[in-house]
């Protein structure tokens, strides 16, 4: 009897040792670090971006200006103006989380370790991101938002007017002032900065065109925009090879959004009926931008849908355009002025994608369509609308600006959302705003035809 | 040492008194009925609190008064009274007590107990039951079987998992599975995704990729020996926060003491057949309306058309021109100067593409016994084919468990299962490559089966190349292997260091590791450069056990007895997963040659500690009472908040012995109730924040996207959860009222259960905005609760020497309800596409999406413009998956050795979201476009559009006469709202009547088998999902497509078809 209760002693001495219990890092998942160097940050803020903008964004823009037809799934649907709020959950969800947010920490470290030119570069990409969310849904939360960390889970919404007179222009400045920092204690960007290797020039003249853009945008409301925007001109990107732009990789793990797009959702989209026919016989760049990727999974080498293809944000192109439309536009006109900047943008598109200048028959042809034109502005835009396909959503903020190029409405187009089945002017916000953040939301029922501020 | 000891037990028990002795009196205890020894039997002398019981042996050994008068009593048997007259051998033999209910049952723990003491619900399932059932999933076995149990498969492939829910779900994101024990040792019961990363895991929920198992599937149904569903926290307690949705305790077959050797071989075959499968029209061909003309436009067109909008297949003709994409020529309009008077085929694609699978059983077990030794020892394989072709399943399965009284009293238990299970896995789902995706949207117009691939290695399909794969190539090319070997084993050691006291300790491993290959081959349309990804997960469970359990008859009436134990639980899971994509050439699943390979780590790991009590009280057997409580330690839990206690009290009362009622209409009654409180953790790593590896990409480029390492550098951003600090542990509380009645002397029982659970303080990671910058957040805060009737009625109907009729009907009734999620959270998505929530106020899982514009009078508001009735602007709640009731009822005739046995299986409600058929209609495919030129007016009323876009519905009736599939030019009805078409009309009901299995069994008569060298030879007939009645329109409504990877329920979108079968068994006992 004995030998059992010392056994039992033994027993009972160990439940007594059982009075707490620590686990260590047994709750600590060793694949999630809990934090990382702002190198390791900035690759990410910038791919994910560019992938944000240069996948959906260029899609949405693509299907709603016809320069892509949706033929199957959800491209089918939005290609008919039929855009769900479920359908924007996605595209927010990855500009919010999977882009900015990074940029955003990338933003709070650089002012936290003294490093001006990262603060700078971050700030840069958020300008871009932040202009992309408010051109395509109008107010769009930023001062409030990347604020879940400190216990802010319903942001408030900045007007696109803040955002266009204040916040993006403060952003930009800001960086500017942080680029040309003689030093940066805290470290500089190098090869870790997939978009410029570092090159501080490159992202202080991007800075400058991207306001440009977000100024010249708002020439709709203030006619002298056009003026403020030529201002800039000496600053801004003054090549192609200045171009804001992400190049991807051929390996399978990075290539580009549009190609992968083809690959895993061949037959959902195709190339538009309009915009094969905007091509003139003359336009080298067909071969290079109309294919049947998009439709078979295989085809030509588009230049936008090669799979090492770059993501433009801003270029050179783009500045040219704006040079010219301003001219074109502004209080006291400068036609010819305007033709020269278009002539240049063209030619820099030409070269940008086909590696030559404009053909000698093109360039005839556009002259004497200059000529002959009763509203230049049209031929402008017809002009841009080609050099800048693929381009973000330059073409659908070009039409809602201008009303150019002279689109028909897709029939079908009529829904709930958008009852006049006309090209819409704003996608509706994400269902996930709608319902975790109602009270914030500036548009409670979605409405496609209500324009955004700059658009009013 | 004895002031220790006693502080130690003071409290749960009194020490024994040493005993005057004048008399040693021996003797064995056996059973009257068939003669065998009784071990366990309690011997006490009347009127005292003396007793001992019996050895395994049926031997036992008590000193006596003289003048004493003994008592024996014993589980199920009559207690016999017994004078010892002087005598100093005493054997007896105890009678059967008929008139009671005498189940023993395994309660949490491993503890045995009488199921008349228990004061709570537990059910047992027969372990023939689970045999006949026909399904190689024990999981998929219980269907039906239990009350308070729903099981539901995610379809018929090969290995395919099931998703059990015992008193429905109670945690919003975590587990809601119960805890599987085998013998004691909870075993991992984990279904893994191949899909993708380990993040995407969480976000896709399983709803591409391949069928899986869950980890269950590797028990052999063979090796069961009894099986019991403890389902309240009352029940399941000891076992801790694992347990907290019940749990399914399986105690597997065992030899016996001094018994010969004894072989049983049994062998089973049956064949599967796909059971149900979406109606599609076969007479319209691929095409689309064009200019008001449906036209044919195929992949011999020119065209990667997905839709048959076409015109009738009939109107077309062959050419005299052949076409790589039709072996029977080229197909042009009947006006074309090339046709010739063939009209072209229609096909069934779906009917066409089903095989018969086939399932085979060997089944050989030795077991027996010495004086001192027990063993048993079994080999079982399973060889499956699926439906669908290439695809298999294997299970061999070797269990050993020997015992062995190493000295008196003290028995060591050793136990090894090694399972060696995988095969050959089909695609399934939200996928490109999915066979059902490619499968049945192919047109009528185009036979799948005349080829899936050019000599230049390019598909075949009905679009093209390789947009949507030919299901025929991904059968073949993109087929996933796995491979499990997987190791349960314990040790128990057992000492019964006194009569009243029984020490024993218990380690157990289960541990496997699941070697995955997932193939994409070069130019399917997931990933048309190739992939393969290798896949390892290694999981390994520690399960250590101490437990103390004290039984003492204090007097003749009043029973104690009482168990202390400790846990402690260890799980580890490791996933590596190897992701290569560029293939060098097609069919060269080589990871070395793929072009970028990328590799992620996923790790899962848990502790926790466990002490635990339980105290059962016996008054003249009538009043029971039995209290519990444990307390957890758990490493998921911040620190301060890492230990939890939980209570737990039952009480049951016999009130027919009380009232002396014992007529022989109403034989015994018993009332019970219980309370109890059981705790749950959080799911692992959820306290912190932290950075994750980068992968960039969206929904249209899965399962590539930029993956870091990329372009020359690696790269991290934010995790999307935000973690939390403060987590506490989540309490389900529940309240259950029950009775068990038996009539016409226990020919008739009913056993009704009332039980109202409550959960709060759940964990979930609710999502936040996304422009706060995170995605999701773990907090403590939803609460849930279900309530629920539980009945389970037999009945022995007819019962004479010869012929006996036996029903047992089983009934579930369960409400549930999410009372409350999160502040400023009124819903959570759980399903891939956003349609499935939890939802504040509404049952667990309703179904939300886009539905008609009604007005006031629920009438819908149609668009003036096209006739079309409009959408709501607003999503809304349009379905609930939540059944109404569920009936099992089960039939058994025997007559002389034949056994009929059959369970008819009912379900009522329970709204199931048929994606498949939104898609399929949109497509032109599904049979109800069979009235696309229909001309209709939709009932309802106009409405007016206002020039801000606002919808005004008027008093006007529609008057629009339109063509309803818009083949005249006009809107097609079916695509009108969108790809996966308005979910209100995706929404069916899924009620069901099934047969879900038939058993005939024939036992050999004894006067045949003397001729034969069998002590037993049986045979027998089965047969599974014989017929199944539903209104649904889908496949089987019973399948989900995320199996158990997640708590999404009720999902059919493109899911693998479910079986029925039809199989012999032959079982022969050397």
């Amino acid at each position: 009897m004995k030998k059992i209760y010392k056994q039992l002693f033994i027993l009972c001495f160990a439940f007594t040792m059982m009075t707490s219990c620590e686990f260590g890092d047994t709750n600590v998942d060793p694949a999630v670090p809990t934090d990382v160097a702002m190198s390791a940050l900035l690759p990410s803020g910038e791919a994910a971006l560019s992938w944000a903008i240069g996948g959906e964004m260029v899609r949405i823009s693509g299907l709603l200006t016809q320069q892509f037809e949706g033929i199957n799934a959800q491209q089918q649907d939005n290609y008919k103006y039929l855009i769900r709020d479920a359908d924007m959950d996605g595209m927010w969800q990855r500009m919010y989380h999977n882009s900015l947010n990074t940029i955003n920490v990338i933003i709070e470290k650089s002012q936290e370790q003294n490093a001006p030119h990262y603060e700078g570069v971050a700030k840069v990409l958020m300008a871009a991101g932040i202009g992309a969310l408010t051109d395509a849904f109008g107010d769009v939360p930023y001062t409030d938002a990347f604020g879940g960390d400190e216990g802010n889970f319903s942001p408030t919404y900045d007007t696109q007017e803040q955002l266009y007179t204040n916040i993006i222009p403060g952003l930009l400045d800001d960086a500017i002032a942080k680029l040309s920092a003689a030093e940066s204690a805290g470290g500089s960007p190098g090869s870790d900065d997939l978009i410029f290797g570092g090159n501080l020039d490159l992202w202080i003249a991007a800075a400058h065109s991207l306001k440009m853009r977000y100024t010249f945008q708002m020439a709709k409301r203030d006619a002298g925009a056009y003026d403020n925007a030529l201002t800039m001109l000496p600053d801004v990107i003054s090549s192609n090879g200045e171009d804001f732009e992400m190049e991807f990789g051929s390996g399978a793990n990075e290539t580009n959004p549009q190609y992968q797009f083809s690959q895993s959702r061949a037959g959902n989209i195709k190339m538009g009926e309009y915009f094969i026919n905007a091509f003139t016989t003359d336009d080298t760049r067909e071969a290079l931008f109309i294919n049947d990727i998009f439709e078979l999974g295989e085809g030509a080498n588009g230049y936008y849908t090669v799979s090492s293809a770059p993501v433009v944000l801003m270029s050179y192109v783009e500045v040219k355009f704006i040079e010219a439309e301003s001219h074109l536009m502004k209080a006291a006109p400068d036609e010819a002025a305007a033709k020269v900047a278009l002539d240049e943008a063209v030619n820099a598109s030409f070269n940008k994608i086909t590696g030559s200048v404009t053909p000698a028959a093109y360039q005839a042809d556009l002259d004497a369509r200059w000529t002959a034109a009763a509203d230049k502005l049209e031929v402008l835009i017809d002009e841009k609308y080609i050099a800048t396909y693929s381009q973000s959503i330059v073409v659908w903020n070009d039409y809602r600006r201008t009303g150019y190029p002279a689109l028909d409405f897709v029939t079908g187009g009529t829904n709930a959302f958008n009852t006049n089945g006309e090209i819409p002017r704003r996608l509706p916000y994400p269902q996930e705003e709608r319902l975790l953040n109602l009270a914030n939301l500036p548009i409670k029922t979605p409405n496609l035809q209500t324009p955004v501020w700059w658009d009013e | 040492m004895k002031k220790i000891l006693l502080l130690c037990f003071a409290v749960v028990l009194s020490i024994p008194v040493a005993w005057a002795q004048e008399r040693v009196v021996s003797g064995k205890v056996t059973s009257e009925e068939d003669g065998s020894t009784l071990p366990g039997v309690n011997v006490l002398v009347k009127g005292t609190t003396t007793g001992t019981i019996t050895d395994f042996d049926g031997n036992y050994k008590i000193t006596v008064p003289d003048e004493a008068e003994l008592l024996f009593s014993f589980i199920g048997f009559l207690t016999e009274e017994v004078p010892v007259s002087g005598r100093s051998v005493i054997d007896v033999s105890l009678t059967t007590d008929i008139t009671q209910l005498s189940e023993v049952v395994v309660t949490a723990a491993g503890i045995e107990a009488n199921k008349r003491e228990l004061g709570y619900s537990i059910q047992n399932v027969n372990a023939d039951e689970v045999k006949n059932s026909g399904e190689n999933n024990f999981v998929a076995a219980l269907s039906g079987k239990v009350a308070g149990v729903q099981v539901t498969s995610s379809g018929g492939a090969p290995g395919a998992a099931a998703q059990i829910r015992i008193r429905g779900n109670k945690s919003v994101q975590g587990s809601n599975g119960p805890l599987f024990v085998v013998d004691g040792i909870p075993i991992d019961n984990s279904t893994f995704n191949t899909f993708d990363s380990p993040e995407d895991d969480v976000s896709s929920l399983g709803s591409g990729g391949v069928t899986n198992s869950n980890r269950a599937i590797d028990i052999n149904p063979e090796d069961v020996a009894s099986l019991t569903v403890l389902k309240g926290p009352a029940a399941t307690v000891l076992y801790g926060i694992r347990a907290a949705n019940g749990a399914v305790v399986i105690t597997t077959k065992k030899g016996s003491r001094n018994s010969a050797a004894k072989v049983k071989y049994s062998f089973g075959y049956s064949i599967d057949k796909v059971n149900k499968l979406p109606d599609l029209q076969t007479e319209y061909a691929q095409g689309s309306v064009q200019g008001g003309v449906p036209t044919f436009q195929a992949a011999m067109t020119g065209s990667t058309q997905s839709q048959s909008w076409g015109p009738l297949i009939s109107s077309l003709r062959y050419a005299n021109e052949s076409s790589v994409w039709d072996p029977n020529g080229l197909i042009v309009t009947a006006s074309d100067p090339r046709a010739t008077n063939r009209v072209p085929n229609s096909y069934n694609n779906a009917e066409d593409f089903f095989e018969n699978g086939s399932n085979m059983t060997h089944d050989l077990s030795v077991s027996g016994g010495t004086e001192k030794t027990s063993y048993f020892f079994s080999v079982g394989r399973l060889d499956q084919t699926g439906i669908m072709p290439n695809s298999d399943f294997a299970r061999t399965s070797f269990r050993a468990t020997t015992s062995a009284e190493l000295f008196t009293n003290f028995t060591a238990t050793l136990s090894a299962n090694y399972i060696q299970s995988g095969g050959k896995r089909v695609q399934n789902g939200s996928n490109t490559s999915g066979v059902m995706l490619g499968l049945l949207r192919t047109s009528p117009s185009f036979d799948n089966s005349a080829g899936y691939i050019f000599e230049d290695g390019s598909q075949r399909a009905y679009r093209g190349g390789s947009i949507y794969d030919n299901p025929y190539f991904t059968v073949n090319k993109n087929f996933t292997t796995d491979e499990v070997n997987r190791i349960i084993g314990y040790t128990q050691l057992s000492y019964d260091a006194a009569p009243w006291l029984n020490v024993t300790y218990r380690l157990g491993v289960d541990t496997y590791g699941d070697d995955r290959i997932f193939r994409n081959d070069v130019n399917s349309s997931s990933v048309p450069v190739g992939q393969v990804i290798n896949m390892t997960i290694r999981s390994k469970d520690i399960n250590s056990d101490f437990l103390m359990t004290f039984k003492r008859q204090f007097s003749e009436k009043f029973d104690f007895n009482a168990t202390v134990g400790h846990n402690y639980y260890k799980k580890d899971i490791h996933i590596n997963r190897i992701d290569g994509q560029g293939l060098a050439s097609p069919g060269f699943f080589n990871i070395a040659s793929a072009t970028a390979v990328n590799v992620s780590e996923g790790v899962t790991r848990r502790e926790l500690y466990g002490l635990f009590g339980t105290v059962t009280l016996n008054y003249d057997n009538q009043f029971f009472l039995n209290l519990s409580g444990r307390n957890d330690w758990s490493s998921t839990l911040p620190e301060e908040n890492n230990s939890f206690f939980y209570p737990a009290a039952s009480v049951g009362w016999d009130f027919t012995q009380t009232f002396g009622v014992s007529s022989s209409f109403f034989s015994y009654g018993k009332l019970r109730a219980s309370w109890g409180q059981v705790g749950n953790d959080a799911p692992f790593a959820v306290t912190n924040n932290g950075f994750v590896q980068s992968r960039v990409r969206d929904g249209w480029t899965t399962p590539q996207g930029v993956i870091f390492p990329a372009l020359g550098i690696n790269a991290f951003n934010p995790n999307s959860l935000l973690g939390n600090n403060e987590l506490k542990a989540e309490t389900t509380t529940t309240i259950e009222f029950g009775t068990d009645l038996q009539f016409f002397d226990g020919r008739i029982g009913l056993d009704l259960t009332y039980f109202n659970a409550t959960t709060t303080d759940a964990i979930l990671n609710i999502t936040i905005p996304s422009a706060s910058g995170w995605q999701q957040r773990a907090v403590n805060s939803a609460e849930l609760t279900n309530k629920g009737i539980e009945a389970a009625l037999t009945a022995s109907i007819i019962d004479n020497n010869a012929f006996t009729y036996d029903v047992a009907l089983n009934f579930t009734r369960i409400r549930n309800k999410v009372e409350k999620l999160a502040e400023g959270i009124p819903f959570i998505t759980i399903d891939p596409f956003g349609t499935q929530r939890i939802a504040e106020g509404e049952p667990f899982g309703i179904f939300f999406g886009s539905r008609f514009l009604r007005d006031e009078n629920g009438q819908m508001v149609i668009n003036p413009d096209d006739g079309m009735p409009f959408e709501d602007s607003t999503q809304g709640i349009v379905g609930d998956p939540n059944p109404d009731f569920q009936i099992g009822f089960r039939n058994t005739f025997s007559y002389k050795g034949i056994t009929l046995s059959f369970l008819l299986d009912i379900r009522e409600g329970g709204d199931v979201y048929n994606g498949t058929k939104g898609v399929l209609n949109n497509f032109g495919v599904g049979e109800e476009t069979l009235d696309r030129n229909e001309r209709v007016i939709f009932p309802g009323v106009l409405g007016e559009v206002g020039t801000d876009g606002s919808i005004t519905p008027t008093a006007t009736p529609n008057n629009i006469e339109v063509v309803k599939g818009g083949t005249d030019g006009g809107t097609n009805y079916y695509q009108n709202y969108g790809f996966v078409n308005l979910t209100e009309l995706t929404i069916e009901d899924g009620s069901w009547i099934r047969m879900r299995d038939v058993s005939l069994n024939y036992n050999l008569p004894s006067s045949a088998l003397s001729k034969l060298p069998f002590s037993a030879v049986s045979v027998g007939l089965t047969a599974r999902n014989l017929f199944l009645i539903t209104d649904y329109t889908g496949i089987d409504p019973e399948t989900n497509l995320t199996g158990d990877s997640s708590n999404v329920i009720g999902y059919d979108y493109f899911n693998n078809p479910n079986t029925k079968s039809y199989g012999v068994n032959v079982n022969l006992t050397f």
